[in-house]
């Protein structure tokens, strides 16, 4: 491939990229890099095999994945069919400032900025006069969201329907097969196999190739690995070591199962906080997805699978199955020549549904900072910075999550009361409990956690002093009325969904 | 669920030190942002003594971000000729001598089947950048700048910056201010009185014996900030790494004769560099400025006057004329403490080529309005102020030194001000690294300066090891360069329609 600049020296294209793993991270890189590199110009390869079982559960996911799956010209449709997903606003959170409590964690903002102050401020001045009214009340997406209805959102800038976002709750291993049926289209090779040994170059250290159990060898210039927690080559070969974080995040296991779903379908994820973590009610059209996160330190396996199996709300349709983890980075995502992505970079408890998401970032990353041959260290370092910011973001979203409680009905939330918190988090927190301020570069809502969690502000924007209370009154029942009259005008989410299954 | 029943009061009184053009900001941003409110902003205007202000302004286009917020009609400063649109920078003799590079204002620029311009250029290595943005085009070749709805277009899209008269758009930002019920207090400051536990200012007392009570000091009076660091000891950290200007030198010539370049009309702002520093030159107010940025001692400040004028002649040659100011890079190490605040000078200075230091000011009042305190002034608040207000000021800074390092890469001339790679800070070496190894940048959130714009100097930092995306390699060399030409032919289609300034 002839260069048009004769006196730059460039390196050579990489040609051949195998990928270590199906599931979905495997099979996401697999179809976002058949799809985004230029045809022809390069090899795709990946290996799996049916013999080792992926995690099977990540149901829940943000609404980020539409611009994936939109950028790979995926059509919305045809997905929510092949995944028998249902739609998701939000996640619900019951019992983690205090038992009995519960709170909407929607996707949007919850009010609008008037004039020049943030909208919970105006709650807060209702509640220092007397108000009783919840939060969610003034979130479009929350009563929606409650009330099981749903339309995706309105162009019209005006309306108050147009500002939020959506995304599903899916069945992770079908948009695994459905990505590698895309894949494949887009000549992605399938290879079976399980990789028994790892080949480095003697020189640099890079990954030559790796052996498979049939003892073919697949060699290739870049590596993506997405074997999971086995974290066979970041780990394995390379020896990246993995960040421990379980002091902040103590939960390290979680028993899992697939129910009907004899309630009627909610539009959004609910988590339920237990005694020493908490459990997961995920809707697809067939089944409901259950899991109960725990820490062993605090409550036995046994415990934790009779609470989870005495709430299930249908019948248990497949074998319970418990998964062990610990919350934590990969040091470096990225090193010499190989790439993790998926539970090989890191793990984070599925609190705020992230773990697709993580993959989804990691992946545009990797397109964003695609090498050649010459693997520059700055591209690399740029790539392990964001990374490792995106992942220190989330945790600390869900540290406070365990942080933010008066609960201390048990051992585990004493704990998780008393312990010491990153800076960075302590900052936050301190901001938003003393002057009700937020950092919106951060990831989430921020007043719904805080104030859905009991973190109520010492003190709101004293300029709404200022203002007579009666036009405060007015406005905040005006807003509550205008966001009740928009629910109303949605169609149930029933009905939505069995519009989309209808077509095609 | 209960409110905690701690209650602290609403600001009730404000007091700016210093009338300057950073001063006037401050008094009409607030005065606005707190409309309705009962708070009452006061302004010490004698203190303009303490700090130079620069005859012109090259904003950039952040500053319509401040008036739309403000509610601003910016249109009376432009119609009066006391402020002037522009859509591109002219970087003269800064890549080589006499070269004249035009690097427009562009905010969008057409890909290539996903891949950024930048990367195209340099994949064709004969390319000029310039050639394929329609803000340089406008510049180059002297067209008036279409309105706000013709400047995003599939083949580019630009903002504007503005240059503006400092004298005339401070006695605007006035007007505004006493409109809006900000007082002007003449007498000058004598002293102040802290609250013994707190250590926050109580009252400020003037020289003529009056006393305000004050609730949020702006302190505006300069780097040896009156208040914030002869007051409450917070240091201003002198920049030893930006370029060791210290001083500006300006001369002004009434009327719109030639100036040292005849041809120059277009719509953009132009940067000469040479030995001691660099030289922008302006036509404003139907007035000719020049001002030079630059090194002096009191030993050398006749050689430094003499190579000003000689730069700038024939057309002027009495150096009694010269306007001389003093200025200090650098920033306070801390923007918010107690309750004081600094602005302006006392806040930091890292004026450069196209960001001006008075967008540090007006987004720091955005910023203040937006994290409004109580007269408790929370550390939370203040912390959170002091990060995004220090972010700023290392962007601007980092925006500086990478003109500097520019000035490295000179092909020709070795200027003593340029600063190498390993002056900079960690944050810009990576960036330039990562730009060097294929062309990449990544967007910051919430960043002040746009990528397109650090992309543009970068491109021109890194242009002798021009490296673009590798992905381009897949594509055939005649499909980049028949994309460029299109591109460039629409381009000068729509500018060749376009009317002369």
């Amino acid at each position: 491939m002839p260069f048009l600049s004769g006196n730059i020296m460039h390196s050579e294209p990489i040609k051949n990229i195998v990928i270590v793993g199906g599931g979905t991270a495997g099979w996401m890189t697999g179809a976002a890099l058949a799809n985004k590199l230029p045809k022809n110009a390069y090899n795709i390869c990946l290996i799996e095999s049916d013999a080792i079982g992926t995690v099977g559960v990540g149901e829940s996911t943000l609404p980020h994945i539409k611009q994936f799956n939109e950028s790979l010209g995926i059509d919305e449709r045809e997905f929510i069919q092949a995944t028998n997903a249902t739609i998701k606003l939000g996640i619900q959170f019951k019992n983690w400032g205090k038992i009995n409590d519960e709170y909407m964690h929607p996707f949007s903002e919850i009010g609008h900025v008037t004039q020049g102050i943030d909208f919970h401020h105006y709650w807060l001045k209702s509640k220092a006069m007397g108000e009783n009214v919840s939060l969610d009340d003034y979130s479009v997406v929350a009563m929606a969201a409650k009330a099981r209805r749903f339309a995706p959102p309105n162009q019209n800038k005006q309306s108050m329907l147009s500002s939020y976002a959506y995304s599903y709750h899916i069945d992770a291993t079908a948009y695994a097969a459905y990505l590698r049926q895309y894949a494949e289209k887009k000549a992605v090779k399938r290879i079976e196999g399980k990789v028994t040994d790892i080949i480095k170059a003697d020189d640099n250290g890079f990954i030559d190739s790796v052996i498979l159990d049939n003892g073919e060898k697949v060699a290739a210039d870049l590596f993506i690995d997405c074997s999971g927690f086995s974290a066979l080559l970041i780990e394995k070969s390379l020896n990246i070591p993995f960040t421990d974080w379980s002091h902040w995040l103590p939960t390290d296991s979680a028993v899992v199962v697939q129910s009907e779903r004899d309630i009627d379908l909610n539009p959004y994820t609910i988590a339920t906080a237990r005694s020493a973590g908490w459990q997961w009610q995920i809707p697809l059209q067939h089944r409901m997805g259950n899991g109960h996160v725990y820490s062993r330190s605090y409550v036995s396996d046994e415990d934790a699978f009779d609470t989870l199996m005495s709430s299930l709300p249908g019948k248990a349709i497949t074998e319970p199955r418990i998964l062990r983890f610990k919350a934590g980075c990969r040091e470096k995502a990225w090193h010499k020549n190989c790439v993790a992505i998926g539970l090989s970079s890191g793990f984070l408890e599925p609190l705020e549904s992230t773990s697709i998401f993580l993959i989804q970032i990691a992946i545009t990353k990797l397109i964003e900072f695609f090498p050649n041959k010459d693997f520059h260290q700055a591209a690399i370092t740029q790539y392990n910075q964001t990374m490792s910011h995106h992942y220190i973001q989330i945790r600390n979203f869900i540290i406070l999550h365990y942080h933010a409680t008066q609960r201390n009905d048990s051992d585990f939330w004493h704990y998780c009361r008393e312990m010491s918190i990153p800076d960075e988090l302590q900052h936050l927190l301190s901001l938003f409990k003393e002057g009700g301020r937020v950092d919106r570069t951060q990831f989430g809502i921020w007043p719904a956690v805080c104030i859905g969690q009991g973190v109520i502000p010492e003190q709101y924007d004293a300029r709404i002093d200022n203002l007579p209370y009666d036009k405060i009154q007015q406005y905040m029942n005006n807003y509550r009325m205008q966001v009740q009259h928009a629910v109303n005008t949605l169609p149930s989410i029933d009905n939505y969904l069995r519009q989309v299954m209808k077509s095609i | 669920m209960t409110v905690s029943t701690q209650h602290t009061q609403a600001i009730e009184n404000i007091v700016i030190i210093g009338g300057d053009v950073n001063g006037w900001v401050a008094a009409m941003g607030l005065a606005r942002g707190l409309q309705g409110q009962k708070v009452n902003i006061f302004l010490i205007e004698q203190d303009s003594q303490y700090y130079d202000e620069p005859a012109f302004i090259n904003a950039s286009s952040h500053i319509f971000d401040f008036h739309r917020t403000m509610g601003v009609n910016d249109k009376y400063l432009l119609s009066n000729g006391h402020a002037k649109l522009t859509c591109a920078t002219r970087y003269k003799n800064w890549l080589s001598d006499s070269s004249n590079h035009y690097v427009g204002n562009n905010t969008f620029l057409p890909a290539f089947n996903g891949i950024a311009l930048h990367h195209l250029t340099a994949f064709c290595q004969s390319a000029v950048n310039s050639d394929y943005s329609y803000a340089a085009q406008i510049a180059i070749q002297n067209k008036r700048i279409p309105e706000l709805n013709y400047r995003k277009e599939a083949f580019g899209s630009f903002n504007t910056g503005m240059t503006l008269n400092t004298q005339e758009y401070k006695k605007f930002l006035r007007g505004a201010a006493l409109h809006l019920g900000v007082k002007v207090l003449g007498s000058s400051l004598k002293a102040v009185e802290q609250d013994i536990n707190s250590g926050f200012i109580k009252t400020i007392v003037l020289d003529n014996s009056q006393r305000l009570p004050v609730d949020l000091v702006i302190d505006n009076s300069g780097a040896d900030s009156k208040i914030m660091k002869n007051l409450l000891n917070v240091n201003y950290h002198d920049s030893s790494g930006t370029p060791n200007f210290n001083t500006l030198l300006t001369i002004k010539r009434e009327g719109n004769k030639p100036t040292i370049d005849t041809s120059k009309v277009g719509a953009y702002t132009s940067i000469t560099a040479n030995n001691h520093g660099w030289l922008e030159d302006v036509s404003i107010s139907g007035t000719n400025y020049f001002r030079q940025s630059c090194f002096s001692t009191a030993n050398n400040i006749d050689t430094v006057k003499e190579a000003f004028l000689t730069n700038i002649s024939p057309f002027l040659s009495d150096k009694t004329n010269i306007i001389e100011q003093r200025i200090r890079y650098g920033q306070s190490s801390q923007f918010f403490h107690r309750n004081c605040i600094v602005i302006g000078g006392a806040a930091g200075y890292y004026d450069s080529p196209s960001i001006s230091n008075l967008i540090l000011t007006q987004r720091a009042v955005t910023r203040l309005l937006a994290l409004f305190p109580s007269k408790a002034c929370f550390n939370s608040t203040i912390n959170e102020y002091n990060r995004l207000t220090t972010k700023d000021y290392n962007e601007a800074r980092d925006f500086l030194m990478l003109h500097a390092y520019l000035a490295s890469t000179n092909d020709k001339t070795t200027y003593p001000w340029a600063k190498t790679q390993s002056d900079l800070s960690a944050n810009l070496q990576q960036t330039i690294a990562l730009f060097q190894c294929y062309g990449r940048f990544e967007d910051q959130l919430n960043a002040m300066i746009i990528s397109p714009t650090w992309i543009n100097l970068l491109s021109m930092c890194c242009r002798k090891t021009a490296s673009y995306e590798p992905l381009l390699a897949a594509f055939s060399g005649k499909d980049v360069s028949r994309f460029l030409a299109k591109i460039k032919h629409i381009i000068n289609e729509r500018v060749t329609s376009l009317p002369k300034i």
